[in-house]
């Protein structure tokens, strides 16, 4: 079957009134929390995940897809009108996006952010299409020892493209890693680190580990910061950008999308990411006059097309390799692992309905948006006057809930207290949680390929490296890592990030 | 000490902990061999390298001498563990409706700005609205008030 026909099969999952139901409220809640800072979609999911439990898979996979790609639209409402970034994918949104707002050019801003968006999720969608079978093909023909080269290549990778230290980053891999194998071991049966405690056979809860750590140990950092919210309250006026402001924005948007699409694809890339890229590049190539930092109307267009395009690209890995990319995406993991569905490429051959609708309910998501959000910005606004004090309180609650009906439990709710309180010390000793995340979804897996590459092998580790493309993947690791160590390479990355 | 002041002496420290507790958690399982890897080989490995990290980390602390151990703020957060530790012991025994105006109400005390009557109001329309929500809506299966 061609592409294009897929696409239709897809449509017609993505089409039938519950998916559509499913679908808006994931772009609807994820709008919200892109809104709202101090919640991210990694959290939103995670709370989320037991609700799914009732759902069909598809429906599952489509409403938390909604959350995140929803995320990247609301994000930058907040970067625009208060000047703090709603998503970290919105930081360099809100660089001339608010200063459009206090030029009096709010409504243009939101307007060409929700444009750009749209159009960069609609070819990603595309490029999602015809990239991930041949992919999947590919992987389809991994060995064990390619495998585990695979997730480690993918683990350094995403370390490389954080922030921070990388020897802590990659001390959290670790870390995660071992959280991740707690539990009964599948080969051998013995109960490893549950200290005798039934509900730890199954393992560590990850709900109660993500909410703990970006629900809880968030919340108690949000609340000792104590920043007062300038929020911005003239009017906002029209929302759609003039002709000449489309016409100036288009090439960056088609720019932006291209490289957001490119880099979302990379381990450790998404949405976060693609922003900076993108506007760092338009900084360069934009055509003059440029006035970026000033409220140049590009500078907002940029990043809000390449986080939206990064966002939706960065499920490629997710659905061809079952790597996760980024926190959320390990959460989409999560989540195909709760419905009993093995994440890996024969996915695509076996639920080909669940991969096909997944990829063209983007496509109905970001019509929703762009048709909710530019009527709907009003009530946005209303949202983000809401204080703070009256907003954690909810976010605790959900997260309670949550975590006890994950498995029905009082058991999860005790381990999001302890796992808060492990956030939070992580937090101060900066410490990044998304890669402990990674490594968590990924431990019980890269176990089990380490095991059987060398049990094939008859024990010699060095199939690792004699395997063409298994070399392949651990020099570039290494690679990886030394060219970060380089003292050039290190500098532009902070430079970037600073940005 | 100057080192005992410094943030990643103590995330170093953090690490080499974590590393050598499943080391020596890993005792307890088969180690096996390389062609057959008993269930303590993968975190025995991991273990060591995860402490040897965390070595390096803290001994990098000593040459950079430059972040300080951040203040830790432990009002909001220990406020916000117990709200949840007692939502636990009480949902099972006062039933969910309860529990979560229990919840709200302590749990908002970790904004010292909060008032009692607006958290009280918040926790009723939170607790009513989940109810519609989780229990009506989504049949989730909490116990709604006190056993009998």
């Amino acid at each position: 079957m061609d592409t294009l026909s897929n696409l239709w099969l897809g449509l017609g999952v993505a089409m039938l009134p519950a998916n559509l139901l499913y679908c808006l409220i994931g772009v609807l809640l994820g709008t919200l929390v892109g809104v709202l800072p101090g919640i991210g979609p990694v959290a939103t999911v995670a709370m989320l995940l037991p609700v799914t439990f009732a759902l069909p898979p598809a429906s599952a996979l489509i409403m938390l897809a909604g959350i995140y790609y929803g995320a990247q639209y609301g994000g930058s409402t907040t970067a625009i009108l208060i000047n703090t970034p709603g998503e970290s994918s919105s930081v360099v949104t809100a660089l001339d996006g608010h200063h459009m707002a206090r030029q009096g050019r709010a409504g243009p801003a939101l307007g060409i952010a929700a444009i750009g968006s749209f159009i960069a999720g609609c070819i990603a969608t595309f490029v999602v299409a015809y990239l991930a079978p041949p992919l999947a093909d590919v992987a389809l023909e991994f060995g064990p020892a390619e495998y585990f080269s695979l997730m480690v290549f993918g683990l350094i990778a995403a370390v490389v493209l954080a922030r921070g230290s990388v020897v802590k980053a990659i001390a959290m891999i670790v870390l995660g890693l071992l959280l991740g194998i707690v539990g009964t071991d599948v080969n051998s049966g013995v109960q490893r680190y549950s200290f005798g405690l039934p509900q730890l056979a199954d393992g560590i809860g990850f709900v109660a580990l993500t909410m703990g750590i970006f629900g809880i140990a968030e919340v108690a950092a949000n609340l000792e910061r104590k920043e007062r919210r300038d929020i911005f309250s003239r009017a906002i006026g029209a929302v759609l950008p003039s002709k000449d402001d489309l016409k100036r924005c288009f090439g960056t948007i088609m720019r932006a999308t291209g490289l957001g699409a490119v880099l979302g694809i990379l381990p450790g890339g998404g949405a976060l990411l693609a922003s900076f890229a993108a506007y760092a590049l338009e900084k360069k190539v934009a055509a003059p006059p440029r006035t970026f930092g000033q409220g140049d109307i590009r500078g907002v267009a940029a990043p809000e097309a390449a986080n939206n395009a990064g966002a939706q690209t960065s499920f490629i890995p997710m659905i061809t390799l079952g790597i996760p990319s980024n926190p959320t995406m390990a959460m989409m993991i999560g989540a195909l692992m709760i419905q009993g569905i093995a994440p890996g490429p024969q996915v695509m051959q076996e639920r080909p309905e669940l991969f096909w609708g997944l990829i063209a309910s983007m496509f109905v998501g970001n019509l929703m948006l762009i048709i909710l959000n530019l009527p709907l910005i009003r009530v946005w606004i209303a949202l983000i006057r809401v204080p703070y004090r009256l907003l954690f309180p909810s976010i605790l609650l959900f997260c309670c809930i949550g975590a006890y009906s994950i498995n029905n439990t009082v058991f999860d709710v005790y381990l999001t207290a302890l796992f808060a309180l492990f956030g939070y010390v992580l937090l101060k000793l900066e410490c990044e949680p998304a890669p402990l995340i990674l490594g968590f979804i990924l431990g019980p897996m890269m176990e089990e390929n380490l095991r059987r590459a060398l049990l094939i092998n008859r024990g010699d580790a060095s199939v690792l490296v004699t395997q063409p493309l298994s070399l392949a993947l651990l020099v570039a690791s290494v690679a990886l890592i030394l060219a970060i160590a380089a003292p050039a390479v290190r500098k532009t990355r902070n430079e970037a990030m600073q940005e | 000490m100057q080192l005992l002041r410094q943030r990643d002496f103590w995330a170093g420290a953090m690490f080499v902990l974590f590393g050598l507790f499943f080391v020596i958690g890993a005792r307890d399982y088969t180690f096996g061999s390389a062609a057959k890897m008993g269930p303590g080989f993968f975190p025995t490995i991991l273990g060591f390298i995860l402490a040897g990290l965390g070595v390096i980390i803290a001994a990098l602390s000593f040459f950079t001498a430059r972040d300080p151990l951040p203040r830790f703020v432990w009002r909001p957060l220990s406020i916000l563990i117990a709200a949840i530790c007692l939502y636990g012991v009480l949902l099972p025994n006062v039933g969910f409706v309860l529990a979560t105006v229990i919840l709200i109400v302590l749990g908002a005390k970790a904004d010292p700005e909060s008032r009692f009557l607006e958290s009280l109001v918040l926790g009723v329309l939170l607790s009513a609205f989940s109810t519609a929500v989780f229990y009506y809506g989504l049949g989730l299966p909490f116990r709604l008030w006190p056993a009998s």
